[in-house]
């Protein structure tokens, strides 16, 4: 797969038609309003989008659902941060620092930094995209069962061991989180495990109903607890919006690891923008010479989380483009997109049709810009929905996350687990046992079962995830990782305890 | 009692059940893992978690916040909603549930709070049902309307 000049201006020129231009525009907004309304996802704003493409071009439908991808899995940020609501899985991590920032009155610096690191996260997944696309695709080849598990295990281990107070308490959300996935028919021999007598459990939980559910409807409850009253909320200075160059000059190492990052794990199949996102911002506070901050509201959170999210779009196209294998619910639409359009998705695609390639890249640069552009012009006007009273504001919230969950499979069980899973991650909140180490049991679960029954089968034993490098590479990381926690706490608690007996 | 020894007591009191429960799954002839083998090991770990927080007790010093009453009596509302969704239906119920919720997270009550939760609850309604029944085709509850 060779890289030839002409064949990228054609992609360019493909791009900068007026046309395009326009779509790309009206598709970034159209991605960023549903990203916003939580339990609408950017799955769906790109799933309801494909019937109005079939009259287009390739590369202008191409075009327009690549951006709807992009501005849906950003908008998300905007009520993580404002309202401690995920509009979409990937913005789950950006909320653990993006709300407390908007507590403390610095809400518009947390979404002008998540906007930017939107920006450089795909931008930086982008040239990754176009420069390392095949050999990538090589190296992803090499997955199989026990690399993916041990990368899954990796992944748990390693925001268990930064998160929450201590290990054990992070070990017991994600063990929580891990078999609250077992619920429903298992995916790898399609049997049913705690159903609880009904057949409403047959397809589990739910992701987006546990997400609203654990970090909305938690807050919301946290919040009527401590009594509301008809004042606004004092948010009246959101501050300044856009990051200064300093600022993102200080944090360019963050940048360029996370957005790292989310390409290297958006390039794995099915794992997304969510792990990507609480991988990169455990990988932050472990470099940071503040730790402890974060959590409580510092910006390197807000950024690392952001950057991998939406770095992780350029690594499933990486997948989906070389491979024709969908690195996420997104992009098995965009490809479905592509063979509508009598586009075979794979090495032909580079060969028959590079102008189409080239195309979806800029479309991926220039959605991007136009996705900061827009969403940095409306921080403010969408910071408002803070200073209405919470009185009014939570009930609201409610039902439009209410009617969010309910939109995706009509069932009202969705929104009872919603509700369920709210009282949950409340009682977790309240005796000190972290959230996050949950969701990416959840999230990750399926795909550790999956591939360690399946390997089981294959090989009648399990030792290849030792014996195999990378996931052997995986696995040390882990276990140094887990070993490093417990060190840390060891040391904290014998510090504590001279100083107690120094008294 | 410490409050994470009460945590892990908790635990113990979900994994039994659920173990419990795995002994019911349906089984398949000829595979090594079977659907038991991965909740059973997760409860196994789960089951060690509280079997040490009940040994320990307490993980680290300092004082939990307590539950708040309020803080269930909100989700109990919103749960009442969503349990009669279905029945009576959403334009009828939700803005019901919009001015009763607001009017009891406001505390006390006067004409301007009534005034603005109505009209809060009759807008509220109506762009949320325009949006996802006209604008996305989402079929919402009709309940009585039906």
């Amino acid at each position: 797969m060779s890289f030839d000049i002409g064949v990228v201006m054609q992609g360019l020129n493909l791009v900068l038609q007026p046309w395009t231009l326009v779509m790309i525009v009206l598709g970034v907004l159209g991605g960023i309003m549903i990203g916003v309304v939580p339990g609408l996802t950017a799955t769906m704003a790109v799933a309801l989008l494909i019937p109005f493409t079939f009259n287009m071009p390739a590369e202008v439908a191409m075009a327009l659902l690549v951006v709807v991808y992009v501005g849906g899995i950003s908008g998300g940020c905007m009520t993580a941060i404002l309202i401690r609501m995920p509009g979409t899985p990937a913005s789950v991590a950006t909320l653990l620092d993006g709300f407390p920032m908007t507590q403390q009155g610095k809400g518009g610096s947390a979404i002008g930094n998540a906007v930017v690191a939107s920006f450089f996260g795909t931008v930086i997944s982008g040239i990754f995209l176009v420069i390392m696309a095949p050999f990538l695709a090589e190296f992803a080849l090499k997955f199989f069962y026990a690399e993916y598990a041990a990368v899954c295990i990796f992944a748990l281990c390693a925001v268990v061991s930064i998160t929450g107070s201590t290990l054990t308490r992070g070990a017991v959300t994600a063990l929580f989180g891990l078999l609250a996935a077992t619920f429903g028919i298992s995916e790898v021999d399609g049997l049913v495990r705690f159903d609880l007598g009904t057949e409403k459990l047959l397809g589990g939980f739910g992701l987006m109903p546990v997400l609203i559910g654990l970090f909305a409807v938690s807050q919301m409850m946290q919040e009527a607890a401590k009594g509301i009253s008809t004042t606004k909320a004092d948010i009246s200075v959101l501050g300044r919006v856009l990051p200064s160059l300093e600022n993102i000059r200080a944090n360019i190492v963050n940048y360029l690891r996370s957005g790292v990052i989310g390409t290297f794990i958006g390039i794995l199949p099915a794992v997304g923008g969510a792990p990507a996102a609480l991988i990169s911002y455990s990988q932050a506070k472990s470099a940071s010479k503040t730790p402890e901050k974060f959590g409580k509201g510092i910006v390197d959170g807000v950024i690392a989380a952001e950057t991998a999210n939406n770095a992780t779009i350029g690594g499933a196209l990486i997948i989906a483009l070389t491979l024709g294998i969908p690195g996420d619910p997104v992009t098995a639409i965009l490809i479905g997109g592509l063979m509508i359009h009598g586009l075979q998705p794979g090495p032909q695609l580079f060969m028959n049709n590079p102008e189409v390639v080239y195309g979806i890249y800029f479309s991926v640069f220039f959605g991007s810009l136009a996705m900061m552009m827009i969403m940095l012009f409306a921080a403010k006007p969408l910071s408002r929905v803070v200073e209405v009273p919470k009185n009014i504001l939570l009930p609201l919230l409610f039902v439009v996350a209410a009617t969010g969950i309910y939109s995706m499979n009509s069932r009202v069980f969705d929104v009872f687990t919603m509700c369920c899973f709210g009282v949950l991650g409340y009682i977790f909140e309240r005796y000190r046992y972290p959230l996050a180490p949950f969701i990416l049991g959840y999230l990750l679960g399926p795909l550790v079962e999956g591939n360690i029954r399946q390997l089981v089968e294959m090989q009648g034993h399990a030792w290849d995830m030792l014996t195999r490098p990378i996931s052997a590479t995986f696995l040390v990381f882990a276990a140094l990782f887990l070993g490093f926690s417990i060190y840390r706490h060891r040391k904290r608690d014998d510090e504590r305890a001279a100083l107690g007996e120094g008294d | 009692m410490p409050q994470d020894r009460k945590f892990g007591i908790l635990i113990l009191a979900i994994c039994v059940p659920l173990f419990i429960e795995t002994l019911y799954f349906p089984t398949r002839m000829y595979v090594p893992l079977g659907v038991a083998f991965w909740p059973r090991l997760l409860l196994g770990f789960l089951a060690g978690c509280g079997v040490f927080l009940v040994i320990r007790g307490s993980l680290d010093a300092g004082p939990f916040d307590r539950l708040n009453p309020k803080a269930f009596i909100a989700v109990g509302i919103a749960m009442v909603y969503v349990v009669l969704l279905d029945a009576i239906g959403y334009l009828l119920l939700t803005p019901v549930f919009l001015f009763v919720g607001s009017c009891i997270l406001a505390g006390k009550i006067d004409r301007k709070q009534i005034v603005t939760a109505t009209i809060v609850a009759v807008l509220g309604t109506g762009i949320t049902y325009l949006v996802f029944h006209d604008g996305l085709y989402v079929q919402l509850p009709e309940g009585l309307l039906y």
